[in-house]
């Protein structure tokens, strides 16, 4: 995967489809130079975002999740239409989750515009 | 694909594996308080061969401690990969529930 290429996975905002993103992430990630720990930390922070989501149930049907390879880094950008405002962590049951996805993350954006609902990046070479 | 398997020599075992994520987690919950009961004995939660486990599941898993330590008693969080304890370390749970490693 080459600097600034991009690659979009959409899928149906159901459970049985965020093991799916896993694999996804976990071949884009292995094919970018992570090692072993961070392809698995990109796993753990991509479900929990994606189980938030779900949980939420903050779209109509679809969500897309586009892999942005940053040159230093991996790029994860969750798009649903018109979210603006949306906190996903808000809930009293949510710090775990916020908790695990900045500690495994360099870096978690909010709400960049109203379909990006956050990105996430992780860096090439900065294992937790 | 997540399996839940109890132990019922002596000391009250589960067996995990696979992994506990937002598909799995109501499945889990069930079968877990299941197991545990009313909490009456020590739980000695088998991680050996669980390979994922989100903050939904970390959550379960809290519920469940609330539940045990009411009776006065404890769970054990036994041989979990190295995957596994980092989200417990993250969150801070390993110094809720007692983590043994092998060998120990």
């Amino acid at each position: 995967m080459k600097m600034s290429d991009t690659v979009s996975v959409l899928i149906p905002l159901k459970a049985e489809y965020v093991s799916v993103t896993r694999l996804t992430a976990s071949g884009i990630a292995s094919h970018m130079g992570f090692d072993f720990d961070t392809i698995e930390d990109i796993k753990v922070a991509l479900s929990e975002v994606l189980s938030k989501i779900i949980e939420k149930r903050l779209s109509e049907e679809r969500i897309t999740i586009e892999f942005t390879n940053t040159g230093d880094g991996l790029s994860i950008a969750f798009i649903l239409a018109n979210q603006t405002g949306l906190n996903l962590f808000d809930g009293e049951n949510d710090n775990f989750a916020l908790a695990i996805i900045q500690s495994l993350m360099d870096e978690v954006d909010f709400n960049q515009n109203e379909n990006i609902v956050m990105t996430m990046t992780k860096k090439l070479g900065k294992a937790v | 694909m997540f399996e839940l398997s109890v132990e019922n020599t002596g000391g009250h075992v589960i067996h995990l594996k696979g992994e506990i994520d937002i598909y799995s987690a109501s499945d889990f919950k069930e079968r877990l308080y299941n197991s545990i009961g009313e909490g009456g004995q020590d739980v000695i939660l088998d991680c050996s061969d669980l390979s994922y486990i989100d903050s939904m599941g970390l959550g379960i898993l809290v519920g469940a401690l609330k539940r045990i330590k009411q009776q006065n008693h404890d769970i054990v969080i036994k041989n979990p990969k190295s995957t596994v304890r980092k989200l417990f370390r993250i969150t801070g749970l390993d110094k809720v529930f007692i983590m043994e490693e092998a060998g120990a």
